[in-house]
């Protein structure tokens, strides 16, 4: 049996962690977005402009899309909004779409929203394509919690083409809002990530290009590629703001030290209805539209929250998930303690010194997955065989979190792909940014 | 050919006596009869496009002897049929007006008077009633319980204990076909008068039903193309060009507003929606601009309500939600974005717009003659400048177009001064996009 002591684990891997920490694991706790700027009389002020740009898929595709840009640079979704509760909003629009697609506009849904400029439109006030037309959009972030934003303007086209984003209240009152996704302790996390799910249907980009976009017939749609945070696996896994990802900035990899609290702020951006599936335990479903399922709300916190292993996020919805691991009953000692070592932050005692119940055979006579470590111990590592990728920089352990909707694991009918990351459990001692 | 196991219908009277005995008789039934027809007809389509459907008319109701007429009008989806919270047992006399046969289904209530599923012999005429005959595994059921035959056949259907709450009754044979063709209507049942369950108050209801249309599917069925062997052989390759709402599609007027039967909405009213389903497909009913309190979803009334904005309406699902009525013109629309009219780019499919009339009041009317200027402030009822105020002046009764009125979110007031106004108008007006308006003189 393979045992390695933390240190000696972690001395091994010292070198890997600062060679590969840097080159592929760049991952970034918080959730990456803009937070605007502030007028003298308070209000957080957001320019946008909905402009034409190009996404790279995981399969080596390319596609037209639509997307909102903070300066000329599209990006898919949109910038992530990040605001504090009780703050007044003012998102600007203009619209330098081609003149074929049309006018364009913003929908918030859960706010209450007042609109000027541009032109009236069926939804709300909408900017017509000149590039210079300004609509106007204000609301009071009352509530915290996860929203999304995306166009209410001939939507069933608009949002597939990538005029879509995440809307993110942080709470107004507590201690530490920070660290609260909702203004009660049961929204507590050390660290929150975003899964912001959207489709495509390869075809409706085609015709865009190709022919007038009045001429596209959007109850063909039938998506075949699938995102979180706008990248389809693996390029979930790559940095945030990768230079070769220039209008898909957001990555998702998901990282935490045992015993950590996640929130994950679940998103439905497009049109469809995803069970996401999150290894390794259950989670708490607390809210849903950015409103904590409570008893009494205000008062009881998240009391009639419910654990599950997969929760349905339906399109135009968002929930707010917590998540933690701390190998809870898994009957041996994921650090390989001895019995009279000491314990490491958030280890969960009853195994503590337990050894590891199975004797593994040697090396070549496994077959090894890329992300194994070489060591089932947490921060250890072990003896890879040749030609073995060794993408376990830190010798976490891989929880595989995914639409289980398994067709939705591929990028345009290439596997793997689509709606696949990862949560990385990381021995205390890795530094988690 | 009919098959019946006597021995079996034996037991299961003895069980039906049982049954009533225990449940039904320490009381008195109150009941009510509603006679339905069901019959073909063309429905429009918002393009112009006339698709062929079926669907049931009210021909009247008998409620505790007393019969009321119905409008007799086959309708897609057919006419609400409203329980009292009194009535307890509840029949459906059907007269079947449709080329083939068909029977009545309710999802979450419990046929009473229900002698067991059809069966068919693989395609073949054969059928079966109750159970299969022993050692048969190739007939499969056609039909959830009796039918009643085509062309004319009447047949009836009982509930002896209806549960308060919003159901879906569709039809329960050949569901795959019969349901999209339009044999669905809502019906709903109070607990008590003003409670939709027991303590879920409400002042008003609106009944909203999802529903799609595939036209290619039902002009087959209509022309006899449909089924195996022919041209379209099952519902495998469905794909609605018709997204609807109570029957409509955006911009269709029965859907703005949508609330026109139950108007005056006064603010603070509780408005209880009632999302039913007879689709294939999910549909999310989304509101922009506010929550509403989801209190129960197939009949069943949840512990505590829910504030949500969207609602997730699988097939064939009902839910009820709370709207405590705040004024102003509230789109509603499919968060699944089934928005389009045969994918035309112009708005359309599942868009609706709840409208609850505002109060507009013009606080300052102040005219510049120096600068030409006209300053108007004014305050809306509905909540965060979520209408829209335009307004226009009147000189010597020539009416003049000055514009949008814009919200100031940190004044909480709509304030503008409109310049270029050449001359004091006589008096300035403001209308609000949800309705109501003001009008004052200009001093």
């Amino acid at each position: 049996m393979n045992r390695f002591s933390i240190t000696k684990g972690l001395r091994i891997f010292g070198w890997m962690t600062v060679l590969l920490l840097g080159a592929s694991l760049t991952a970034q706790a918080a959730i990456d977005g803009i937070t605007g700027t502030k007028n003298p009389d308070g209000t957080v002020v957001f320019n946008l402009v909905a402009r034409k740009g190009n996404i790279s898929t995981s399969d080596g595709d390319s596609f037209q899309m639509w997307g909102y840009a903070v300066g000329n640079r599209v990006q898919y979704p949109g910038p992530t909004l990040i605001v504090s509760q009780g703050d007044r909003i003012m998102v600007r629009l203009k619209n330098a779409l081609p003149a074929t697609a049309g006018n364009t506009s913003i929908t918030f849904p859960g706010h209450q929203v007042s609109a000027r400029g541009g032109v009236a439109g069926t939804l709300t006030r909408e900017a017509p394509p000149d590039g210079a037309t300004q609509v106007i959009y204000e609301f009071t972030a009352t509530e915290p919690g996860t929203y999304l934003y995306r166009s209410g303007t001939r939507p069933d086209l608009q949002v597939e083409m990538g005029l879509v984003g995440a809307l993110i209240v942080r709470p107004g009152g507590g201690p530490d809002p920070a660290h609260h996704a909702y203004n009660h302790a049961d929204s507590y996390f050390d660290q929150e990530y975003l899964y912001f799910i959207t489709e495509m249907d390869p075809w409706i980009h085609r015709q865009v290009e190709f022919t007038p976009a009045s001429a596209v017939d959007t109850t063909k749609y039938f998506p075949t590629n699938w995102f979180i945070n706008g990248r389809n696996w693996p390029d979930v896994m790559s940095p945030a703001f990768a230079k070769w990802l220039p209008t898909q900035p957001y990555n998702c990899v998901l990282r935490m030290h045992p015993g950590q609290k996640i929130l994950v702020r679940l998103v439905g951006g497009g049109r469809d209805i995803h069970p996401m599936h999150l290894h390794g335990n259950n989670f708490w479903v607390i809210a849903e539209d950015g409103r904590m399922f409570s008893s009494n709300p205000g008062v009881s916190g998240a009391d009639l929250a419910w654990s599950d292993v997969t929760y349905k996020i339906a399109a135009g919805r968002t929930a707010d998930a917590i998540w933690s691991w701390n190998a809870e009953k898994l009957g041996w000692d994921i650090y390989g303690h001895a019995p009279g070592d000491p314990m490491e932050p958030g280890e969960y005692a009853p195994d503590h010194g337990k050894p590891f119940p199975v004797v593994l055979p040697t090396r070549d006579s496994m077959t090894y997955g890329p992300f194994y470590s070489g060591s089932p111990f947490l921060g250890a590592g072990g003896d890879l065989p040749p030609g073995d990728p060794g993408l376990n920089a830190n010798a976490g352990y891989f929880y595989m979190w995914h639409s289980h909707t398994e067709k939705e694991l591929t990028s345009n009918d290439i596997w793997p792909g689509g709606l696949v990351s990862f949560m990385i459990i990381e021995h205390p001692n890795v530094p988690i940014p | 050919m009919m098959y019946r196991k006597t021995g079996n219908n034996r037991v299961r009277g003895w069980i039906l006596a049982l049954f009533l005995l225990t449940v039904s008789a320490p009381a008195a039934h109150a009941d009510i009869t509603f006679n339905l027809r069901a019959a073909p007809v063309n429905l429009t389509m918002a393009d112009g496009v006339v698709v062929p459907a079926w669907g049931y008319a009210l021909v009247s109701t008998n409620e505790d002897g007393t019969t009321t007429p119905g409008d007799d009008v086959v309708k897609v989806p057919g006419p609400t049929l409203v329980v009292p919270p009194a009535q307890n047992r509840v029949t459906v006399s059907l007269i079947n007006q449709l080329p083939e046969e068909t029977s009545l289904h309710i999802l979450g209530q419990v046929l009473s008077n229900n002698s067991g599923p059809v069966w068919t012999e693989g395609h073949t005429t054969v059928t079966y009633t109750g159970s299969r005959p022993a050692e048969n595994y190739t007939a499969r059921v056609r039909s959830f319980s009796h039918e009643t035959a085509g062309s004319g056949g009447v047949g009836s259907y009982r509930w002896d204990n209806f549960r308060p709450g919003t159901y879906l009754l569709s039809s329960g044979t050949n569901p795959a076909k019969q349901v999209q063709m339009g044999l669905v209507l809502p019906m709903v049942k109070d607990a008590a008068p003003g409670q939709a369950y027991t303590g879920v108050a409400y002042d008003k209801q609106l009944v909203v039903l999802f529903h799609e249309i595939d036209p290619v599917i039902q002009r087959a069925v209509a022309d006899g193309n449909y089924g195996y062997g022919k041209t379209i052989p099952s519902s495998s390759h469905r794909a609605p060009k018709y997204s609807l709402i109570n029957g409509k599609s955006y911009p269709d007027a029965s859907l703005n507003p949508i609330n026109a039967s139950i108007n005056p909405i006064t603010p603070g009213q509780k408005i209880l929606f009632r999302f039913v389903s007879a689709c294939l497909d999910t549909h999310i009913p989304q509101f922009l601009g506010t929550y509403l309190n989801a209190v129960a979803e197939d009949g069943n009334p949840y512990d505590f309500p829910r504030s949500q904005y969207a609602f997730e309406l699988p097939a064939g699902k009902t839910i009820d939600a709370i709207f405590t009525a705040t004024a102003g013109r509230i789109p509603i629309m499919d968060a699944r974005l089934d928005v389009t009219n045969a994918g035309a780019p112009t708005p359309g499919g599942m868009i609706a717009f709840l409208g609850v009339t505002d109060t507009v009041t013009i606080t300052k009317a102040v005219y510049n003659a120096a600068g030409q200027s006209l300053g108007v402030w004014a305050t809306s009822n509905a909540p965060g400048g979520t209408a829209e105020l335009s307004a226009s002046t009147s000189t010597g009764g020539t009416p003049a177009d000055l514009g949008q009125l814009i919200y100031r979110a940190n004044f909480g007031e709509y304030r503008e001064v409109f310049s270029g106004v050449a001359a004091k108008p006589d008096s300035v007006t403001l209308t609000s996009s949800a309705g109501g308006s003001a009008t004052v003189a200009v001093p």
